[in-house]
Protein backbone atom coordinates (compact mmCIF):
# COMPACT_ATOMS: atom_id res chain seq x y z
CA UNK A 1 0.00 0.00 0.00
CA UNK A 2 1.06 3.54 -0.53
CA UNK A 3 2.89 4.91 2.46
CA UNK A 4 1.35 8.23 3.27
CA UNK A 5 2.59 10.71 5.80
CA UNK A 6 0.65 9.99 8.99
CA UNK A 7 -1.56 12.81 10.11
CA UNK A 8 -0.66 14.28 13.47
CA UNK A 9 -4.01 14.38 15.29
CA UNK A 10 -3.27 17.72 16.89
CA UNK A 11 -2.85 19.28 13.43
CA UNK A 12 -6.47 18.41 12.68
CA UNK A 13 -8.61 21.48 13.32
CA UNK A 14 -11.54 19.24 14.18
CA UNK A 15 -9.46 17.57 16.88
CA UNK A 16 -8.73 21.04 18.23
CA UNK A 17 -12.47 21.74 18.35
CA UNK A 18 -13.12 18.49 20.20
CA UNK A 19 -10.37 19.25 22.70
CA UNK A 20 -11.89 22.69 23.25
CA UNK A 21 -15.26 21.02 23.80
CA UNK A 22 -13.66 18.73 26.38
CA UNK A 23 -12.63 21.85 28.26
CA UNK A 24 -16.20 23.07 28.31
CA UNK A 25 -16.50 25.08 25.10
CA UNK A 26 -19.96 24.07 23.88
CA UNK A 27 -19.56 26.40 20.90
CA UNK A 28 -16.83 24.08 19.63
CA UNK A 29 -19.28 21.18 19.77
CA UNK A 30 -21.81 23.27 17.84
CA UNK A 31 -19.22 23.86 15.14
CA UNK A 32 -18.49 20.14 14.90
CA UNK A 33 -22.20 19.37 14.68
CA UNK A 34 -22.70 21.97 11.97
CA UNK A 35 -19.75 20.74 9.96
CA UNK A 36 -20.27 16.98 10.19
CA UNK A 37 -23.99 16.36 10.69
CA UNK A 38 -24.86 16.51 6.96
CA UNK A 39 -22.14 13.95 6.19
CA UNK A 40 -23.29 11.67 9.01
CA UNK A 41 -26.93 11.87 7.88
CA UNK A 42 -25.83 11.08 4.34
CA UNK A 43 -23.68 8.16 5.48
CA UNK A 44 -26.42 6.63 7.62
CA UNK A 45 -28.99 7.15 4.87
CA UNK A 46 -26.92 5.33 2.26
CA UNK A 47 -26.12 2.60 4.78
CA UNK A 48 -29.73 1.97 5.80
CA UNK A 49 -31.79 3.40 2.96
CA UNK A 50 -34.26 5.01 5.34
CA UNK A 51 -34.19 8.77 5.55
CA UNK A 52 -36.31 9.33 8.66
CA UNK A 53 -34.34 6.75 10.62
CA UNK A 54 -31.08 8.13 9.23
CA UNK A 55 -31.78 11.50 10.84
CA UNK A 56 -32.70 9.93 14.17
CA UNK A 57 -29.57 7.80 14.21
CA UNK A 58 -27.37 10.73 13.17
CA UNK A 59 -28.75 12.63 16.15
CA UNK A 60 -27.97 9.69 18.41
CA UNK A 61 -24.42 9.68 17.06
CA UNK A 62 -23.94 13.31 18.09
CA UNK A 63 -25.62 12.72 21.45
CA UNK A 64 -23.03 9.98 21.95
CA UNK A 65 -20.24 12.39 21.03
CA UNK A 66 -21.63 14.80 23.60
CA UNK A 67 -21.84 12.13 26.31
CA UNK A 68 -18.42 10.72 25.47
CA UNK A 69 -16.60 14.03 25.48
CA UNK A 70 -14.46 12.95 28.41
CA UNK A 71 -13.59 9.63 26.76
CA UNK A 72 -12.29 11.18 23.55
CA UNK A 73 -8.56 10.90 22.99
CA UNK A 74 -6.79 12.78 20.22
CA UNK A 75 -5.19 9.70 18.70
CA UNK A 76 -6.54 10.14 15.18
CA UNK A 77 -8.56 12.52 13.08
CA UNK A 78 -11.87 13.49 14.66
CA UNK A 79 -13.77 12.33 11.58
CA UNK A 80 -12.53 8.74 11.91
CA UNK A 81 -13.71 8.63 15.53
CA UNK A 82 -17.06 10.12 14.54
CA UNK A 83 -17.67 7.70 11.67
CA UNK A 84 -16.63 4.79 13.84
CA UNK A 85 -19.49 5.71 16.17
CA UNK A 86 -21.82 6.16 13.19
CA UNK A 87 -20.79 2.80 11.70
CA UNK A 88 -21.44 1.05 15.02
CA UNK A 89 -24.86 2.66 15.33
CA UNK A 90 -25.69 1.49 11.81
CA UNK A 91 -24.59 -2.05 12.62
CA UNK A 92 -26.77 -2.09 15.71
CA UNK A 93 -29.67 -0.83 13.66
CA UNK A 94 -29.42 -3.48 10.94
CA UNK A 95 -29.00 -6.20 13.54
CA UNK A 96 -32.51 -5.47 14.71
CA UNK A 97 -33.50 -7.44 11.63
CA UNK A 98 -36.01 -5.03 10.13
CA UNK A 99 -33.70 -4.02 7.31
CA UNK A 100 -32.93 -7.57 6.23
CA UNK A 101 -36.61 -8.17 5.54
CA UNK A 102 -37.10 -4.92 3.69
CA UNK A 103 -34.08 -5.45 1.47
CA UNK A 104 -35.05 -9.00 0.61
CA UNK A 105 -38.49 -7.86 -0.42
CA UNK A 106 -37.16 -5.17 -2.71
CA UNK A 107 -38.16 -6.08 -6.20
CA UNK A 108 -38.21 -3.85 -9.26
CA UNK A 109 -41.77 -2.72 -8.60
CA UNK A 110 -41.62 -2.69 -4.82
CA UNK A 111 -39.28 0.16 -4.09
CA UNK A 112 -41.83 2.57 -2.70
CA UNK A 113 -39.24 5.11 -1.67
CA UNK A 114 -37.80 5.04 -5.15
CA UNK A 115 -41.21 5.48 -6.72
CA UNK A 116 -41.77 8.48 -4.50
CA UNK A 117 -38.47 9.98 -5.64
CA UNK A 118 -39.49 9.40 -9.23
CA UNK A 119 -42.73 11.30 -8.73
CA UNK A 120 -40.68 14.21 -7.46
CA UNK A 121 -38.51 14.32 -10.55
CA UNK A 122 -38.45 17.59 -12.43
CA UNK A 123 -40.23 17.72 -15.76
CA UNK A 124 -38.09 15.41 -17.82
CA UNK A 125 -38.88 17.08 -21.10
CA UNK A 126 -37.45 20.34 -19.79
CA UNK A 127 -34.23 18.91 -18.37
CA UNK A 128 -32.75 16.45 -20.81
CA UNK A 129 -35.30 14.08 -19.38
CA UNK A 130 -33.87 10.79 -20.55
CA UNK A 131 -30.47 11.45 -19.02
CA UNK A 132 -31.94 12.55 -15.73
CA UNK A 133 -34.27 9.60 -15.62
CA UNK A 134 -31.46 7.19 -16.45
CA UNK A 135 -29.28 8.70 -13.74
CA UNK A 136 -32.05 8.42 -11.19
CA UNK A 137 -32.75 4.83 -12.13
CA UNK A 138 -29.06 4.00 -11.91
CA UNK A 139 -28.90 5.63 -8.48
CA UNK A 140 -31.83 3.51 -7.29
CA UNK A 141 -30.13 0.37 -8.52
CA UNK A 142 -26.90 1.37 -6.82
CA UNK A 143 -28.81 1.84 -3.56
CA UNK A 144 -30.29 -1.63 -3.87
CA UNK A 145 -26.98 -3.28 -4.66
CA UNK A 146 -25.29 -1.33 -1.89
CA UNK A 147 -27.63 -2.68 0.74
CA UNK A 148 -27.00 -6.22 -0.43
CA UNK A 149 -23.21 -6.10 -0.07
CA UNK A 150 -21.76 -7.00 3.36
CA UNK A 151 -21.81 -4.14 5.83
CA UNK A 152 -18.06 -3.63 6.11
CA UNK A 153 -17.72 -3.53 2.32
CA UNK A 154 -20.54 -0.99 2.21
CA UNK A 155 -18.95 1.25 4.81
CA UNK A 156 -15.50 0.97 3.22
CA UNK A 157 -16.87 1.98 -0.17
CA UNK A 158 -19.01 4.83 1.17
CA UNK A 159 -16.29 6.35 3.30
CA UNK A 160 -13.77 6.07 0.50
CA UNK A 161 -15.99 7.34 -2.31
CA UNK A 162 -18.55 9.59 -0.67
CA UNK A 163 -16.48 11.01 2.21
CA UNK A 164 -13.17 10.98 0.39
CA UNK A 165 -11.33 9.14 3.14
CA UNK A 166 -8.02 7.46 2.41
CA UNK A 167 -7.76 3.68 2.88
CA UNK A 168 -5.72 4.40 6.00
CA UNK A 169 -8.55 6.46 7.49
CA UNK A 170 -11.16 3.87 6.52
CA UNK A 171 -8.98 1.23 8.18
CA UNK A 172 -9.04 3.26 11.41
CA UNK A 173 -12.82 3.52 11.29
CA UNK A 174 -13.30 -0.21 10.72
CA UNK A 175 -10.43 -1.36 12.91
CA UNK A 176 -8.87 -3.37 10.08
CA UNK A 177 -5.69 -3.15 8.02
CA UNK A 178 -5.27 -0.99 4.93
CA UNK A 179 -4.82 -4.16 2.94
CA UNK A 180 -8.21 -5.35 4.15
CA UNK A 181 -9.76 -2.02 3.14
CA UNK A 182 -8.27 -2.38 -0.32
CA UNK A 183 -9.96 -5.76 -0.63
CA UNK A 184 -13.27 -4.51 0.81
CA UNK A 185 -13.44 -1.57 -1.59
CA UNK A 186 -12.52 -3.78 -4.52
CA UNK A 187 -15.16 -6.39 -3.74
CA UNK A 188 -17.86 -3.77 -3.21
CA UNK A 189 -16.96 -2.08 -6.50
CA UNK A 190 -16.95 -5.45 -8.24
CA UNK A 191 -20.47 -6.13 -6.91
CA UNK A 192 -21.61 -2.78 -8.25
CA UNK A 193 -19.98 -3.46 -11.59
CA UNK A 194 -21.69 -6.83 -11.86
CA UNK A 195 -25.06 -5.41 -10.84
CA UNK A 196 -24.82 -2.49 -13.27
CA UNK A 197 -23.33 -4.50 -16.12
CA UNK A 198 -25.99 -3.51 -18.66
CA UNK A 199 -25.48 0.19 -17.96
CA UNK A 200 -21.70 -0.02 -17.84
CA UNK A 201 -21.62 -1.97 -21.12
CA UNK A 202 -23.98 0.47 -22.82
CA UNK A 203 -21.41 3.27 -22.68
CA UNK A 204 -19.50 3.79 -25.87
CA UNK A 205 -15.88 2.92 -25.57
CA UNK B 1 1.54 -9.99 -12.99
CA UNK B 2 -1.35 -11.90 -14.52
CA UNK B 3 -4.49 -10.20 -15.74
CA UNK B 4 -6.45 -11.68 -12.83
CA UNK B 5 -3.95 -10.35 -10.28
CA UNK B 6 -3.90 -6.97 -11.97
CA UNK B 7 -7.67 -6.59 -11.95
CA UNK B 8 -7.71 -6.83 -8.18
CA UNK B 9 -5.38 -3.84 -8.08
CA UNK B 10 -7.37 -1.66 -10.47
CA UNK B 11 -9.69 -0.01 -7.96
CA UNK B 12 -6.84 0.86 -5.59
CA UNK B 13 -4.87 2.07 -8.63
CA UNK B 14 -7.67 4.42 -9.61
CA UNK B 15 -8.02 5.54 -5.99
CA UNK B 16 -4.33 6.47 -5.88
CA UNK B 17 -3.76 3.98 -3.09
CA UNK B 18 -0.96 1.89 -4.60
CA UNK B 19 2.71 2.28 -3.87
CA UNK B 20 4.78 3.88 -6.63
CA UNK B 21 6.22 0.47 -7.50
CA UNK B 22 2.81 -1.19 -7.84
CA UNK B 23 1.38 1.81 -9.65
CA UNK B 24 4.06 1.50 -12.33
CA UNK B 25 3.48 -2.22 -12.71
CA UNK B 26 -0.24 -1.67 -13.27
CA UNK B 27 0.36 1.21 -15.68
CA UNK B 28 2.82 -0.87 -17.70
CA UNK B 29 0.40 -3.78 -17.89
CA UNK B 30 -2.47 -1.54 -18.95
CA UNK B 31 -0.38 -0.05 -21.74
CA UNK B 32 -0.15 -3.46 -23.39
CA UNK B 33 -3.38 -5.26 -22.41
CA UNK B 34 -6.63 -4.21 -24.07
CA UNK B 35 -8.83 -6.49 -21.97
CA UNK B 36 -7.55 -5.08 -18.68
CA UNK B 37 -7.82 -1.54 -20.02
CA UNK B 38 -11.47 -2.19 -20.79
CA UNK B 39 -11.93 -3.56 -17.28
CA UNK B 40 -10.30 -0.43 -15.89
CA UNK B 41 -12.72 1.73 -17.87
CA UNK B 42 -15.65 -0.25 -16.46
CA UNK B 43 -14.40 0.22 -12.89
CA UNK B 44 -13.92 3.92 -13.53
CA UNK B 45 -17.51 4.24 -14.78
CA UNK B 46 -18.87 2.45 -11.75
CA UNK B 47 -16.77 4.70 -9.53
CA UNK B 48 -18.11 7.78 -11.29
CA UNK B 49 -21.71 6.61 -11.00
CA UNK B 50 -21.29 5.86 -7.32
CA UNK B 51 -19.47 9.08 -6.47
CA UNK B 52 -22.13 10.99 -8.38
CA UNK B 53 -24.94 9.66 -6.21
CA UNK B 54 -27.15 12.26 -4.68
CA UNK B 55 -26.03 13.53 -1.29
CA UNK B 56 -29.08 13.96 0.84
CA UNK B 57 -29.23 16.96 3.09
CA UNK B 58 -30.81 16.93 6.55
CA UNK B 59 -34.38 18.14 6.75
CA UNK B 60 -34.87 21.79 7.82
CA UNK B 61 -35.80 20.92 11.40
CA UNK B 62 -33.01 18.38 11.85
CA UNK B 63 -30.65 20.66 13.78
CA UNK B 64 -33.41 22.20 15.88
CA UNK B 65 -34.68 18.75 16.78
CA UNK B 66 -31.18 17.65 17.79
CA UNK B 67 -30.58 20.62 20.11
CA UNK B 68 -34.02 20.04 21.59
CA UNK B 69 -33.14 16.40 22.31
CA UNK B 70 -29.83 17.43 23.82
CA UNK B 71 -31.46 20.05 26.00
CA UNK B 72 -34.07 17.57 27.17
CA UNK B 73 -31.35 15.15 28.10
CA UNK B 74 -29.41 17.82 29.97
CA UNK B 75 -32.48 19.02 31.85
CA UNK B 76 -33.69 15.56 32.70
CA UNK B 77 -33.54 14.64 36.34
CA UNK B 78 -29.99 13.82 37.35
CA UNK B 79 -29.25 10.18 36.80
CA UNK B 80 -28.69 8.00 39.75
CA UNK B 81 -25.12 6.88 39.89
CA UNK B 82 -26.21 3.36 39.00
CA UNK B 83 -28.12 4.62 35.98
CA UNK B 84 -25.12 6.63 34.83
CA UNK B 85 -22.82 3.65 35.26
CA UNK B 86 -25.25 1.35 33.46
CA UNK B 87 -25.73 3.80 30.56
CA UNK B 88 -22.01 4.23 30.10
CA UNK B 89 -21.55 0.50 30.26
CA UNK B 90 -24.19 -0.02 27.56
CA UNK B 91 -22.57 2.66 25.43
CA UNK B 92 -19.18 1.06 25.75
CA UNK B 93 -20.77 -2.21 24.70
CA UNK B 94 -22.20 -0.55 21.64
CA UNK B 95 -18.61 0.08 20.73
CA UNK B 96 -17.94 -3.63 21.07
CA UNK B 97 -20.89 -4.46 18.81
CA UNK B 98 -22.56 -6.32 21.64
CA UNK B 99 -26.23 -6.93 21.16
CA UNK B 100 -29.18 -6.03 23.35
CA UNK B 101 -29.69 -9.72 24.04
CA UNK B 102 -26.29 -9.91 25.69
CA UNK B 103 -26.78 -6.69 27.59
CA UNK B 104 -30.07 -8.04 28.86
CA UNK B 105 -28.51 -11.31 29.94
CA UNK B 106 -25.66 -9.48 31.64
CA UNK B 107 -28.05 -7.20 33.49
CA UNK B 108 -29.80 -10.23 34.93
CA UNK B 109 -26.44 -11.61 36.03
CA UNK B 110 -25.48 -8.37 37.70
CA UNK B 111 -28.81 -8.07 39.40
CA UNK B 112 -28.66 -11.51 40.94
CA UNK B 113 -24.99 -11.17 41.73
CA UNK B 114 -25.71 -7.94 43.55
CA UNK B 115 -28.42 -9.60 45.58
CA UNK B 116 -26.26 -12.60 46.36
CA UNK B 117 -23.24 -10.60 47.38
CA UNK B 118 -25.09 -7.97 49.39
CA UNK B 119 -27.89 -9.78 51.21
CA UNK B 120 -28.33 -6.85 53.56
CA UNK B 121 -29.52 -4.77 50.63
CA UNK B 122 -32.48 -5.74 48.55
CA UNK B 123 -32.77 -3.27 45.68
CA UNK B 124 -30.81 -2.82 42.50
CA UNK B 125 -29.91 0.71 43.51
CA UNK B 126 -27.81 -0.79 46.25
CA UNK B 127 -25.17 -1.75 43.71
CA UNK B 128 -22.24 0.53 44.34
CA UNK B 129 -20.82 1.37 40.93
CA UNK B 130 -17.19 2.15 40.44
CA UNK B 131 -16.25 5.73 39.63
CA UNK B 132 -16.74 6.57 35.99
CA UNK B 133 -15.74 9.13 33.39
CA UNK B 134 -13.41 11.96 34.22
CA UNK B 135 -13.81 11.39 37.91
CA UNK B 136 -12.63 7.83 37.48
CA UNK B 137 -9.65 8.98 35.50
CA UNK B 138 -8.74 11.54 38.12
CA UNK B 139 -9.11 9.01 40.88
CA UNK B 140 -7.16 6.36 39.08
CA UNK B 141 -4.30 8.76 38.55
CA UNK B 142 -4.16 9.55 42.22
CA UNK B 143 -5.02 6.17 43.67
CA UNK B 144 -3.32 3.68 41.39
CA UNK B 145 0.23 2.92 42.33
CA UNK B 146 0.94 0.12 39.91
CA UNK B 147 3.49 -2.45 40.76
CA UNK B 148 6.12 -2.97 38.10
CA UNK B 149 4.49 -6.02 36.60
CA UNK B 150 1.38 -4.15 35.60
CA UNK B 151 1.58 -2.72 32.07
CA UNK B 152 0.64 0.84 31.27
CA UNK B 153 -2.39 -0.30 29.32
CA UNK B 154 -3.94 -1.43 32.58
CA UNK B 155 -3.44 1.82 34.43
CA UNK B 156 -4.47 3.86 31.42
CA UNK B 157 -7.60 1.84 30.64
CA UNK B 158 -9.70 3.39 33.36
CA UNK B 159 -12.86 2.45 31.47
CA UNK B 160 -12.13 -1.11 32.41
CA UNK B 161 -12.90 -0.25 35.98
CA UNK B 162 -16.39 0.50 34.78
CA UNK B 163 -16.58 -2.77 32.91
CA UNK B 164 -14.94 -4.77 35.64
CA UNK B 165 -18.04 -5.92 37.38
CA UNK B 166 -19.90 -7.11 34.35
CA UNK B 167 -16.94 -8.88 32.85
CA UNK B 168 -16.06 -10.66 36.03
CA UNK B 169 -19.63 -11.86 36.27
CA UNK B 170 -18.76 -14.07 33.33
CA UNK B 171 -16.57 -16.04 35.72
CA UNK B 172 -19.77 -17.56 36.87
CA UNK B 173 -20.20 -19.41 33.60
CA UNK B 174 -18.97 -22.93 34.10
CA UNK B 175 -15.80 -23.57 32.08
CA UNK B 176 -15.22 -19.84 31.56
CA UNK B 177 -11.46 -20.16 31.87
CA UNK B 178 -11.44 -22.93 29.31
CA UNK B 179 -13.53 -20.86 26.92
CA UNK B 180 -11.53 -17.69 27.46
CA UNK B 181 -8.32 -19.57 26.71
CA UNK B 182 -9.25 -20.60 23.18
CA UNK B 183 -9.35 -18.60 20.00
CA UNK B 184 -13.03 -17.83 19.64
CA UNK B 185 -12.78 -17.45 15.90
CA UNK B 186 -12.07 -21.17 15.48
CA UNK B 187 -14.39 -24.12 15.20
CA UNK B 188 -12.69 -25.54 18.28
CA UNK B 189 -13.99 -22.60 20.27
CA UNK B 190 -17.51 -23.19 19.09
CA UNK B 191 -17.26 -26.80 20.19
CA UNK B 192 -15.87 -25.81 23.58
CA UNK B 193 -18.32 -23.05 24.24
CA UNK B 194 -21.42 -24.38 22.52
CA UNK B 195 -24.29 -24.72 24.88
CA UNK B 196 -22.41 -22.77 27.51
CA UNK B 197 -22.41 -19.20 26.29
CA UNK B 198 -25.02 -17.31 24.29
CA UNK B 199 -24.13 -16.93 20.63
CA UNK B 200 -24.07 -13.15 21.11
CA UNK B 201 -21.05 -13.51 23.34
CA UNK B 202 -19.35 -16.02 21.07
CA UNK B 203 -19.65 -13.52 18.24
CA UNK B 204 -17.70 -10.93 20.23
CA UNK B 205 -14.30 -12.42 20.80
CA UNK B 206 -12.81 -9.07 21.74
CA UNK B 207 -14.86 -9.22 24.91
CA UNK B 208 -12.71 -12.09 26.12
CA UNK B 209 -9.58 -10.23 25.12
CA UNK B 210 -10.30 -7.86 28.00
CA UNK B 211 -10.19 -10.64 30.52
CA UNK B 212 -6.41 -11.03 30.92
CA UNK B 213 -6.13 -7.28 31.42
CA UNK B 214 -8.77 -7.43 34.10
CA UNK B 215 -6.88 -10.18 35.82
CA UNK B 216 -3.83 -7.93 35.89
CA UNK B 217 -5.91 -5.06 37.21
CA UNK B 218 -6.80 -7.20 40.17
CA UNK B 219 -3.12 -7.41 41.01
CA UNK B 220 -2.87 -3.68 41.60
CA UNK B 221 -1.99 -3.13 45.22
CA UNK B 222 -4.90 -0.84 45.88
CA UNK B 223 -7.35 -2.15 43.30
CA UNK B 224 -10.13 -2.51 45.84
CA UNK B 225 -9.56 1.04 46.99
CA UNK B 226 -9.86 2.37 43.44
CA UNK B 227 -12.94 0.32 42.73
CA UNK B 228 -14.60 1.37 45.95
CA UNK B 229 -13.39 4.96 45.94
CA UNK B 230 -16.26 7.32 46.71
CA UNK B 231 -17.37 9.68 43.99
CA UNK B 232 -17.33 13.41 44.39
CA UNK B 233 -21.01 13.35 45.37
CA UNK B 234 -20.37 10.85 48.08
CA UNK B 235 -17.46 12.85 49.38
CA UNK B 236 -19.67 15.92 49.55
CA UNK B 237 -22.43 14.00 51.32
CA UNK B 238 -19.97 12.63 53.79
CA UNK B 239 -18.55 16.08 54.32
Amino acid sequence: MEQREPIAPHDDTDVQLMLRFQKGDVGAFQQLFQKFSPAVVNFVFHFLGNRARAEEIAQEVFLQVYRWQTKYEAKAKFSTWLFKIAHNHCLNEVRKGEYRVSVESLGPQEDAEGDERERQLPDATLHKGEDILAAKQAARRIEKILRRVPETQRTALMLSRLEGMSYQEVAEVLGVTEKAVKSLVFRATQSLKDGLKDIVDSYDL
Amino acid sequence: MTCEELRQELVAYQDGELSEHDRRRVATHLSTCTACTQEAVSFARVGQMFSGMERITPSPDFAAHFWQRLEQERQAEPETRFAQWWRELRESMTNWHLTPAFVGAASVLIFFAALAQRPERSTITSVSPPPVGKKAQDQSRTLISPDRTVPAEVTEETDLFVEYKIITELDKFARFEEIAAVDLSTEQAVEVAEGELPKDILDNAEFFAQYPILQQMERLENFDAVLAAPTQDEEQNQG
